[in-house]
């Protein structure tokens, strides 16, 4: 019994002599902040932070955002892709049908140029409710 | 403390859990590409079963698989039997009304003027120094008649050698359609097979301008449908003309001569392959013989020419479009 009563005023003694707020304790709600406010973004964003995809035969291969200017080898250098003005297009292509090369730019989301010989799509993506139909492909 | 912190993750959780489950995929097939994304319970097994059915239609009917049923029949001579699966026979039958429905716009059986003209999957090239002669169109114009083929059971015959199928106007939408039975009590999908979409939920449609970097309308859809046929999908220019790749009855590419003629027709209704199969007929018709059409299947369109638009059923766009002027 006696040791018992000391283990709990030991504890008590503990308790309260621990700090209120630790280092630790201001870390782990950082984190959890930072990861609400993120989460919240990311729900809440329209077509702002919208990026460019590149699938080869049906597995995601880059991701670059719209707001980058660059040309970059894509399908191990088969095809020439260019970031510029909030726009993608294809500059190069080995494809017989050149299809890809003459599409039109593209800027919003839902957008893609596909080259069909090559199996490359590249779409634009972001958080959009919007689909789009019709158009040069 | 912990009461914060654990109000903390409780937030965290509810947050998470509003995002749902969500998965997407994008491959290729039918020769174009396709999209899928899916929401809701399950979303991972449902995307997987859909990519499955679409290998499976492909491997069924497309005209590059050198096994499939469509193969097969346009290998096949005369009154040779082809057996084929319930998806060809499906899509068969159904193509077989629709023909009838369009008085012979909608018509799979255009494949050898397809081939002579450069536009099919295995011979496009986007380039041209020529076009077919008369002679040449008028030696395969009696082979293009969807009557010279039957299905009986599960066996299709053709009563000419060289007449040959190709499912291409309507078997992306009988794909979005079989797809759509997956995902028919989820959170909310989008199936895009070759933009013919097939959509469960409620999202924005965009048109897209067949001729510049622009859109031309939008709508609110909701467990619906909608393809565009048009004459830029697979064309090319020979002094200064378009010929594009949607066949006229008369062996011509649709339209060609006519400053009326539609070059891009989005159609909006519940099922994708009817959508599929009208968008090509309409291009084949014009806006006269199709309006009706169309409207007896209860279905909405957008018909953009050169200069102008129509709108026919109930009136779902919103034409955004300041440059053509609305023409009925």
């Amino acid at each position: 019994m006696t040791s018992s009563i000391k283990q709990e005023q030991n504890l008590i003694e503990i308790y309260r002599n621990k700090k209120a707020f630790g280092v630790v304790d201001a870390i782990i709600i950082a984190i959890l902040v930072v990861a609400i406010v993120v989460s919240c973004v990311f729900l809440f964003s329209s077509n702002k932070g919208a990026y460019v995809v590149v699938y080869e035969n049906g597995k995601e291969s880059a991701r670059y955002s719209l707001e980058n200017n660059l040309t970059t080898e894509i399908l191990d250098g088969k095809m020439l892709l260019k970031i510029e003005n909030s726009s993608c297009h294809v500059l190069k292509s080995d494809c017989k049908n050149q299809i890809c090369v003459r599409s039109k730019a593209i800027s919003n989301v839902g957008e893609r140029i596909v080259c069909a010989p090559n199996k490359v799509s590249i779409v634009i993506r972001g958080k959009s409710n919007v689909i789009i139909t019709g158009g040069e492909l | 403390m912990k009461k914060v912190l654990f109000s903390l993750l409780m937030l965290i959780f509810i947050a998470s859990s509003l995002t749902g489950c969500a998965k997407s995929a994008e491959n290729y097939v039918f020769g174009t590409y396709y999209s899928i994304e899916v929401e809701g319970k399950n979303a991972t097994k449902k995307v997987d079963s859909i990519e499955d059915i679409l290998k499976e239609i492909e491997n069924k009917v497309s005209t590059n698989a050198l096994e499939s049923d469509v193969s097969k029949i346009n290998k096949a001579k005369a009154n040779e039997p082809i057996i084929v699966s319930e998806i060809t026979a499906t899509i068969f039958r159904m193509s077989k009304e629709l023909y009838t429905a369009t008085q012979g716009a909608f018509n799979p059986a255009t494949f050898p003027l397809t081939e002579l003209w450069g536009f099919a999957p295995s011979n496009y090239v986007g380039v041209a120094n020529s076009i077919p002669s008369q002679d040449e169109i008028d030696a395969l114009l009696p082979l293009c008649s969807f009557d010279l083929f039957t299905l009986t059971d599960n066996v299709i015959t053709k009563s000419e050698d060289n007449a040959k199928l190709d499912f291409g106007a309507i078997a992306k939408g009988y794909a979005a359609d079989c797809a759509y039975e997956i995902v028919a009590d989820s959170k909310k999908a989008v199936l895009d097979v070759g933009r013919t979409f097939k959509v469960k939920g409620e999202i924005t449609l965009m048109v897209a301008d067949p001729r510049k970097s622009d859109f031309v309308a939008k709508a609110t859809l909701s467990n619906q449908s909608v393809a565009t046929s048009g004459d830029y999908e697979r064309y090319y220019f020979v002094n200064d003309k378009r010929y594009h790749h949607i066949i006229g009855t008369d062996g011509y590419p649709s339209g060609i001569n006519d400053e009326d003629a539609i070059i891009s027709a989005t159609i909006v209704g519940e099922s994708a392959a009817i959508c599929d199969a009208l968008s090509t007929a309409t291009i084949v018709l014009g806006y006269a013989q199709a309006k009706p059409i169309i409207e007896s299947f209860g279905y909405s369109a957008l018909l953009i020419t050169e200069s102008g638009y129509y709108l026919v059923g109930e009136k779902i766009f919103d034409v955004v479009d300041q440059t053509r002027t609305k023409l009925n």
